[in-house]
């Protein structure tokens, strides 16, 4: 496994970083740290930085060098003494999405929030379920152009320092989208997106009830 | 670094006293050379100027690890260190930063996604300006069809802005991670320029900081002669801070390939598809001159049959005459041509690799549908940096007038051939505007160019090889100079390649340009060693 050494400072990390896409500042990016390592930092000299991090593992997907680069955070949080508070709670819904009734309930009037860091962490073996499910059913998804789930942030380590800007994030995730209702896998998103967006939310597993009550 | 001058005249050669040669492991000991980075700026009074910068609330970051991030280009051959950042923010903070760098005579290297291959965005000492920091659209006239945004964003985040509202760029370089202020700098080149042009000449107007530090707005009509030196200046005449660029309704694409075992012929035909203005898209992608693909493609509107029609009208007029194959038959003739040639068969597993590598992520499936690619913008991309993408890479290139650009291809691909086993060719044509003349000047635009220029990339795959950068440098010059010979422009003639500019373009030009560099530039600070 490569690791931050092997950074040559391509940029294309930056490209999906929802860190970097708030701050536009190269620290705040897995290059950033990287970078900054290659040339004497240590991860307390950047704990600030680190601390930005949501975790959600899209940059391990864009790297053309293969670098671990959420392992390199990871190393760095606990070097730094931070807590990854996300990292607890995470509940893998996608067996939930395979449901018949997820394909059956959902409609172009649904925003699909799909969580971020468990479906980069599985990537390979799920875009194509994902991407399936988007043109069956016509629903949007948090899915930007390099296929990437775009984070709410919302439960992360990030958003709790004051060093993530939720509400502009959430902004940014429904700008030009249309919908009246959202469904999200991370039940932890459920009632802040409410309160910012008015709209309904629902998580996956009342998709099921939802298509029930329907029948 | 000239080791003559560290040698005393009388002196044994004494191997333990020469200095460390910083270029190249490989690099013959003991023997003079030239060298191809500019000398570093060693920091006359820096701490005033940084004195003066913190008066004004500018934070300029002086530690290794804000500096290391800069050290070098996507090209990965040019290192050099600033002796501070600073993040861009708005127009006002670049004004006061450019002021203080011409009182103090401070170099500013201006940096976007820093994908020069010649050092041109690396800051050999002096100031090093991010301009990322500046990466925000800012609004979008869905009716005119133009989009204004801050000059430090990525094509990729223009891009993933504008399909929010179904909209797309209209040409941008095949690259993600490009700025739109260093791409309208020097060109941007697209699989689509031979229908829109340049991504440069898709600027409709420009904020424009100027090296004296006055913020100006300026387009064909308003400050026309600044516009004019700033696209394709390569930096010497303004730092952009916004663009108002013109833009498009989304559309995805069809794409066809077409192969050749003839350089010449895939040339020949790319002109003509061009110049019957045939398709929105085309361009030569080869592997050496063994598998040379020449790209077709279309724009697919929903609701409108306009593509489609285009497309038949394509395969019904000009398929036939083209002397492509289809992949089949390409493949069955490309393997009785190596059958007979065991030599050639080390390039044939090698070609064989590439295309079960390559051709699935040319098509991947979750950026496909029913047929039509999806995101050009992430697909073309990807697969340049997966692909091609290196840590050290070169691509010279050349660019030419319709009647010479055969046999500057030819010539150039004969070049790659003396230097590596393995490597790539691109090539595109740009169509030019006659109101955009007085643009293309000391431009890679090549100044007898008509409605189109032509431009071809020659870039070695290493296949894990290690190159010396002699090596390296020794293959861009012979490039080069065929481009003398030839009489053509260069699109990457700046930083290290800039010795070639007198010699492609004239000396009358050059002082031209080089006089109103500094009248515009009094202290020659900004993008210095770029071109001047």
């Amino acid at each position: 496994m490569k690791s931050f050494s092997d950074c040559y400072g391509c940029s294309l990390c930056l490209l999906s970083c929802p860190m970097w896409q708030q701050k536009r500042d190269v620290r705040f990016s897995a290059q950033g740290f990287a970078k900054s390592m290659q040339h004497g930092s240590t991860a307390t000299d950047i704990a600030e930085e680190l601390s930005a991090c949501l975790m959600c593992g899209a940059c391990d997907l864009l790297c053309p060098e293969k670098i671990d680069l959420t392992g390199m955070i990871a190393a760095g949080w606990q070097e730094a003494g931070l807590t990854d508070v996300s990292h607890t709670s995470v509940p893998d819904s996608f067996a939930l999405s395979c449901e018949p009734e997820v394909k059956e309930s959902l409609g172009p009037d649904d925003f699909y929030i799909i969580d971020a860091r468990t479906f980069h962490s599985q990537y390979a073996r799920r875009i194509k379920h994902y991407d399936a499910l988007r043109h069956a059913t016509g629903c949007s998804m948090n899915l930007d152009l390099n296929r990437m789930a775009i984070p709410t942030g919302i439960g992360s380590l990030s958003s709790s320092l004051g060093q993530f800007d939720l509400k502009k994030q959430i902004e940014w995730l429904i700008q030009g989208r249309t919908f009246n209702r959202i469904v999200v896998e991370n039940p932890a998103d459920q009632s802040m997106l409410a309160e910012i967006t008015g709209k309904p939310v629902i998580h996956l597993s009342e998709l099921a009830e939802v298509t029930v009550e329907h029948a | 670094m000239n080791t003559e001058q560290s040698l005393p005249d009388t002196a044994e050669p004494n191997i333990s006293s020469l200095p460390i040669d910083p270029v190249a492991a490989d690099a013959l000991i003991g023997i003079p050379r030239q060298q191809t980075n500019p000398k570093r700026w060693q920091g006359e009074q820096w701490p005033e100027f940084v004195e003066s910068l913190k008066q004004q609330g500018i934070e300029i970051r002086q530690h290794r690890a804000a500096t290391g991030n800069y050290v070098t280009d996507a090209g990965g051959l040019a290192h050099g260190m600033p002796h501070g950042v600073v993040i861009a923010k708005d127009a006002e903070q670049i004004a006061a930063l450019m002021k203080a760098a011409q009182k103090f005579a401070v170099p500013v290297t201006v940096r976007g996604g820093g994908l020069t291959t010649e050092g041109e965005s690396v800051a050999f000492g002096g100031v090093l300006l991010d301009m990322t920091g500046m990466s925000h659209l800012l609004h979008i006239d869905k009716h005119a069809l133009t989009v204004r945004t801050q000059a430090g964003i990525f094509w990729h985040h223009l891009a993933e802005t504008l399909r929010r509202d179904d909209l797309d760029y209209l040409s941008a370089p095949l690259n993600l991670t490009s700025s739109v202020g260093g791409t309208l700098g020097v060109g941007g080149i697209d699989v689509n320029s031979s229908k829109h042009g340049c991504s440069a000449d898709q600027a409709v107007s420009l904020q424009v900081v100027t090296p004296t530090g006055e913020i100006i707005e300026c387009s064909d009509d308003e400050n026309s002669e600044l516009f004019e030196r700033i696209i394709l200046g390569y930096g010497q005449f303004g730092i952009i801070t916004e663009a108002t660029l013109r833009i498009r309704h989304y559309t995805p694409l069809r794409m066809h390939y077409f192969y050749y075992s003839s350089l010449s012929h895939a040339v020949e035909d790319l002109l003509m598809i061009d110049a019957a203005k045939s398709c929105d898209y085309s361009g030569i992608l080869t592997m050496m001159d063994s598998a040379i693909t020449l790209l077709v493609a279309f724009d697919c509107q929903d609701g409108s049959s306009d593509g489609g029609e285009r497309e038949a009208a394509f395969m019904r007029n000009m398929k036939p005459k083209l002397r492509g194959y289809g992949e089949l038959m390409f493949g069955l003739r490309l393997t009785a041509r190596f059958a007979w040639r065991p030599w050639k068969w080390r390039e044939a597993l090698f070609l064989l690799r590439r295309k079960r590598e390559l051709f699935p992520d040319l098509q991947p499936d979750h950026h496909m549908q029913g047929g039509k690619m999806l995101d050009r913008t992430v697909v073309f991309s990807r697969a340049v940096w997966k692909h091609w993408g290196d840590r050290s890479m070169v691509i010279p290139d050349l660019a030419t007038n319709t009647e010479k650009f055969v046999e500057a291809v030819e010539r150039g691909n004969a070049v790659c051939r003396k230097y590596f086993p393995y490597y790539t060719l691109y090539c595109v044509g740009i169509r030019l505007r006659d109101d955009h003349k007085a643009h293309y000047e000391l431009s890679s635009i090549p100044p007898d160019a008509g409605d189109w220029a032509y431009g071809c990339e020659f870039e070695p795959m290493y296949n894990g090889e290690e190159y010396s950068r002699d090596t390296l440098q020794s293959f861009k010059n012979e490039i080069y100079d065929v481009g003398v010979e030839l009489e053509t422009s260069y699109y990457r003639f700046g930083g290290m390649m800039k010795g070639y500019i007198r010699r492609a373009l004239g000396d009358e030009v050059v002082e031209k340009h080089l006089k109103l560099k500094q009248q515009a530039d009094p202290a020659m600070i900004l993008n210095r060693d770029v071109i001047f």
